[in-house]
């Protein structure tokens, strides 16, 4: 489904911050992406967002090549990036009203997404008047009601307490069973990249030459707290040294 | 209820200086009734005119101010360029002003809408300028993976955003421009509500008092639009 070809990328020349990137991911592909702070993340999934466009290499979504944005890719950004100016409501049926869709087919898309998400009750609120992880919700929903099939996620836990945190990680798993998508978590959290991906990258200095294979593991609630889980754990925080 | 309490607070100070300087300064009971009988006749003209004056300046200045600052905060070269006029004309004081632009225009009506613009359209483009740049730029990226329209993003994006600020400016700047307004009609051929203050000076104290109450009357009134208007698109913050 997406597929890096020799990837590079640099804000500024000479200072390359993506480099020589090959990845390919299946169409409903789970992974966790994880590596210390700067080592090129947020830009990573910029790219795969057409957001940002590559020095070199390629980027493949459905054997297109990636010219510029993708209306069925959605970014989940660190602090939401909603608008504050519109309700949730507002924010979910920009997109689609962008695309002329009908109102009647509009409201029903976004019912739907929020019931599904357990917002729907603040339909009607203003960003200001909602949680950190309802916030989150509501950047996952706005994306959801396109019909996305890719999903990125920059580090969406990273600003929520313990509590919420499992909360939301366990509302991704119910989203993934729900929809079918291609989505990559970007994390500082190592349990949370064990959790999350069946495939966990590590990342350093803009490659992602380690791949630990993760199939087990991933979304098993019961294994949360098993030795297994732990050594994988202990496994990826090695290789980020 | 809390707005009463404020004008009954006025009222009484403007009582109690009156008693004490009962030859120079009316009671507010004989200016508003003063107010009422006088209106029709000596008043409505020069109000109309300045309030004409005064919006289309307010209005223009919005405009105009609107989509420079608008420039200026999305393109960092528009912005390098306009910066030094800005900051350079802003400062000017604006008693200066008005002789200048005396020189230059031969209609007064121009006259005094340029002097509001050039007052309110500086305040506008700096104060939509920065809030353009505090949009974060994951706001642009959505609105962007969006694929939404020029008009979209203006309509959906940016006006909303700077919206609040403006507002606050807007605020600001009315009541710098009502005294700038007043300055300008004493000026050369005088006209207007601040000509019509200005010439009852002697003639007339009571008469005098009764302008201007109304100017502040036009004041107030032009605040509480706004607040309205904060109310109404402003919801969210
Ligand atoms: N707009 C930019 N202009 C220039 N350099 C940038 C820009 N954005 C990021 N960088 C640099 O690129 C590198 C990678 O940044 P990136 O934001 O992708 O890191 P990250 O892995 O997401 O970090 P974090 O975990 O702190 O979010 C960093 O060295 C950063 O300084
Ligand atoms: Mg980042």
């Amino acid at each position: 489904m997406i597929k890096m070809n020799n990837l590079n990328f640099s804000y500024e020349e000479n200072k390359p911050v993506i480099r020589h990137i090959n990845l390919e991911l299946d169409k409903d592909e789970k992974i966790s992406i994880i590596g210390r702070s700067g080592c090129g993340k947020t830009t990573i999934l910029l790219l795969l967002a057409g957001l940002l466009k590559p020095v070199s290499g390629e980027i493949l979504i459905n054997n297109q090549l990636l010219l510029d944005v993708r209306r069925q890719t959605g970014m989940i950004f660190q602090n939401g990036g909603l608008f504050p100016w519109k309700t949730v409501y507002g924010n979910c049926s920009l997109g689609l009203k962008a695309r002329h869709t009908p109102k009647k087919e509009m409201d029903h898309k976004i019912d739907q997404v929020l019931d599904n998400l357990e917002i729907k009750h603040l339909k009607a609120q203003y960003i200001k008047n909602i949680s950190g992880g309802q916030k989150q919700r509501v950047a996952i929903a706005r994306t959801l009601v396109l019909d996305s099939d890719v999903l990125l996620f920059d580090e969406p836990s990273a600003s929520l307490d313990a509590f919420t945190k499992e909360n939301f990680q366990d509302l991704l798993l119910s989203i993934y069973e729900k929809y079918p998508l291609c989505s990559i978590v970007v994390t500082h959290d190592i349990e949370e990249a064990v959790y999350l991906g069946q495939k966990i990258i590590v990342m350093k200095d803009g490659k992602m030459d380690e791949i630990i294979d993760n199939k087990k593991l991933f979304g098993d609630k019961s294994a949360k707290k098993s030795i297994a889980f732990y050594e994988k754990c202990i496994e990826v925080r090695k290789r980020l040294e | 209820m809390k707005k009463i309490l404020g004008f009954i607070i006025i009222f009484i100070i403007w009582y109690f200086i009156s008693f004490i300087y009962h030859q120079q300064i009316p009671y507010p009971h004989d200016v508003i009734i003063n107010f009422f009988n006088i209106f029709p006749e000596q008043l409505l003209e020069p109000t109309l005119e300045s309030l004409s004056l005064l919006l289309t300046g307010l209005i223009l200045s919005v405009l105009v101010g609107i989509h420079i600052g608008m420039y200026m905060g999305l393109s960092s070269r528009v912005n390098q360029i306009i910066d030094p006029i800005v900051y350079s004309i802003y400062p000017i004081p604006k008693s200066a002003l008005v002789q200048v632009l005396i020189v230059i225009f031969a209609s007064m009506f121009w006259m005094k809408t340029t002097l509001i613009f050039i007052i309110v359209v500086f305040p506008v483009i700096i104060t939509v300028k920065d809030a353009v740049k505090t949009i974060p730029k994951e706001v642009f990226y959505h609105a962007k993976s969006l694929s939404l329209n020029k008009k979209e993003m203006y309509k959906e994006i940016l006006f909303p955003a700077i919206l609040p600020n403006l507002l606050s400016t807007l605020r600001i700047s009315i009541g710098t421009s009502i005294a700038v307004l007043y300055l300008s009609e004493t000026r050369g051929i005088g006209s207007g509500l601040g000509y019509y203050i200005d010439s009852h000076v002697v003639v007339n104290n009571l008469n005098m008092f009764t302008g201007i109450f109304e100017l502040s009357l036009i004041g107030y009134l032009l605040f509480i639009g706004i607040d309205i208007l904060e109310k109404r698109w402003c919801k969210w913050i």
